[in-house]
């Protein structure tokens, strides 16, 4: 199949009316939790992901994309209204985009968040289709040394990346990996860390825990904090930029978008950093660079196409070699999987439906998108309007069930709580839930391709590094961890995260 | 110390050689980086001078109602199975509404309530998922 045979194969799924109600739904619950501050795309795909067991898996995928990029729009809005970021995407969109509201420019920042999302997403989307397919032939070439490599490149980028201290993200990310053990060894049969509870012999679910620490955590916290949420008074109006603002506005958002879809394919990087680059960058080339942070709309496009792009970029590992590049591309690995289907480069070839149809969906969610997101504006303000003191019931409730109807036992709910625990305590520490998880999820996948590597070799390591592709993933990985104990390269690294 | 349990654990399970990996193998290797890093954290925390920003407080003016919640929750999945959801969740729900400053209990079960019912009727009713009867069993809820 080519590339323009899958096109028109992914317009014909996605087009059916239930797979457009499936987008639809994805994008809208996305918007509605990247507007709502507490929860994000993560913790609302693993509440999102029982529920889609019984439809069809192109459909459940395309649903719960649609909620990841439709997040990524949504998060701009509360940046701009409240001065509170909905997601970590949109945090430095807050600079420049809530001082334009503060000068009566609400609209136009929303209006070119919007825009510059949906020519950024769009963008994303074809550099996804015309990239993912060689990709996904050439890798069809790897063997476990260079999966084993990516992988540990994957994480030492993500670990590299986390705020603070790098070894705490290094032990968050053999944690997770600890815990992927944890049920019966694929090879031997045996059951390893189960302390004979009957319950762990499958292992410890990807739900309840990617749900604790990024759903119950979050609330836990929440209702710690009582954060006030003062939204703008003012009267919307002008969501389209005038002339103008359209001028300052093209080259960040194209700019923009090239950062964001090349950020996004890295593992570890992808749609947080990706807008902090771009701010960076439209600061840096700038006439007027002391202007940034009082209601520059360079600050707003560049950041918020960044981060729609990077959803584009971080589909391309996850489609082609079956490596989560963020850990909501983990949960969304973990759902194809659950659905039976084998993330890779066979999966183009044996799930072309799953692969185009998903591809192609997101050119449809981002015209729903843009459609939500400037007519309904007056909805997402009332959406804001909702306390908090009424949300988080609801938040746990929906995991709770979500948890329950997992397996239909308690025992999840439990695992969930724990995690909930331990995510909130890690939040107080300073320890970061994401290289666990994305570690939690590869475990098992590193695992084996790591024996399979020691097998081929005869037990030597040598065998990383002595193939192409394998050794420069390896010594990258190798390279980015040991930087970390270099004090002048440590010092760039603080710097960079300041 | 979660790294040394899983490393005598991993141990004990057989790490054989790297030429035929025993299941402790990568399990003994990835608990002995987490000792590894552990101590790095411990040692970096103790000898070098931090430009990491103040821990927030662990314990806060708020921190009973963190506690609360995780009753709460802990006590949900411990007898959510006996008493059923409807019961369990309409309880359950009634404190954490309460827990919500400025609402008064007549106003957290109204709206616990509600919130039962209707999460009741979307999740068993309209989606199929199969949540416990409980004390309810008799009135087919």
């Amino acid at each position: 199949m080519d590339i323009f045979t899958g096109i028109i194969g992914g317009f014909s799924t996605c087009l059916t009316p239930m797979n457009l109600l499936y987008c639809f739904i994805g994008v809208f619950v996305g918007t509605l939790i990247g507007v709502l501050p507490g929860i994000g795309p993560v913790g609302t795909i693993s509440l999102l992901l029982p529920a889609t067991f019984h439809v069809e898996p192109v459909s459940a995928i395309i649903m719960l994309a649609g909620i990841y990029y439709g997040a990524m729009y949504g998060g701009s809005t509360t940046s701009i209204l409240v001065n509170i970021p909905g997601e970590a995407a949109s945090v430095i969109t807050c600079l420049d985009g809530y001082q334009m509201a503060r000068k009566g420019r609400a609209g136009a920042a929303l209006g070119i968040s919007a825009f510059g999302s949906f020519i950024a997403g769009t963008i994303g989307v074809i550099a996804l289709m015309f990239l993912a397919y060689p990709l996904a032939t050439a890798a069809l070439r790897f063997g476990p040394p260079e999966y084993f490599s990516l992988m540990c490149l994957g994480l030492a980028i993500l670990t590299y990346l986390a705020h603070g201290s790098m070894l705490k993200a290094l032990s968050m990310a053999m944690a997770g990996m600890l815990l992927s053990f944890i049920g019966l060894d694929s090879i031997t049969g045996l059951p390893r860390f189960t302390m004979d509870m009957v319950h762990l012999m499958d292992g410890v679910g990807l739900v309840p825990v990617a749900m604790g620490l990024f759903g119950i955590s979050e609330v836990l916290i929440n209702v710690e904090e009582t954060v006030q949420r003062d939204v703008f008074k003012t009267k919307i109006k002008g969501l389209l930029p005038n002339r103008e603002e359209w001028r300052r506005s093209r080259w960040p958002i194209l700019r923009g978008t090239i950062i964001g879809f090349l950020l996004g394919i890295l593992p570890g990087g992808g749609a947080v950093v990706s807008s902090f680059i771009s701010y960076g960058l439209e600061k840096k080339l700038s006439r007027e660079p002391e202007k940034f942070g009082t209601g520059m709309i360079e600050g707003v496009a560049g950041p918020e196409s960044a981060n729609n792009a990077a959803v584009g970029g971080a589909f391309v590992p996850l489609f082609t070699l079956g490596i989560p590049a963020n850990v909501t591309m983990a949960v969304l690995l973990g759902a194809l999987m659950i659905h039976g289907l084998i993330p890779g480069p066979m999966l183009i070839r044996q799930a072309p439906q799953v692969f185009w149809g998903t591809v192609t969906s997101m050119y449809i969610g981002n015209v729903l998108l843009l459609l939500l997101n400037l007519p309904l504006i007056g909805l997402w303000v009332k959406v804001l309007r909702i306390p908090y003191r009424i949300l988080f019931p609801l938040i746990i409730l929906f995991c709770l069930i979500g948890a329950y109807s997992l397996n239909n036992t308690t025992f999840d709910i439990g695992v969930m709580i724990v995690f909930g625990l331990v995510g909130y305590l890690m939040k107080k520490f300073q320890y970061e839930g994401a290289p666990l998880l994305l570690a939690f999820v590869l475990g098992p996948m590193m695992e084996q391709a790591l024996r399979q590597s020691l097998l081929i070799s005869h037990g030597s390591f040598a065998i990383f590094f002595t193939r192409p592709i394998s050794a420069i993933a390896m010594g990258l990985a190798v390279a980015l961890i040991a930087s970390y104990f270099l004090p002048a390269l440590r010092d760039k690294r603080l710097n960079l995260e300041e | 110390m979660v790294g040394t349990l899983f490393c005598v654990s991993a141990l004990r399970l057989g790490i054989a050689a790297p030429s035929a990996p025993g299941p402790g193998l990568i399990p003994f290797g990835a608990a002995a980086l987490l000792v590894l890093f552990s101590l790095g954290t411990i040692a970096e925390a103790l000898f070098t001078s931090k430009r990491e920003e103040a821990l927030p407080a662990i314990i806060s003016r708020r921190s009973w109602a963190v506690f609360t919640v995780l009753v709460v929750l802990f006590l949900y999945a411990l007898f959510m199975p006996r008493l059923g959801f409807v019961v369990a969740t309409f309880l359950a729900l009634a404190c954490l509404f309460r827990l919500s400053e400025g609402q008064t209990w007549k106003r957290a079960i109204g709206a616990s309530l509600f919130t039962t019912l209707l999460t009741y009727l979307l999740f068993s009713r309209l989606l199929g998922v199969g949540l416990p009867q409980g004390l309810l069993e008799f009135a087919g809820f």
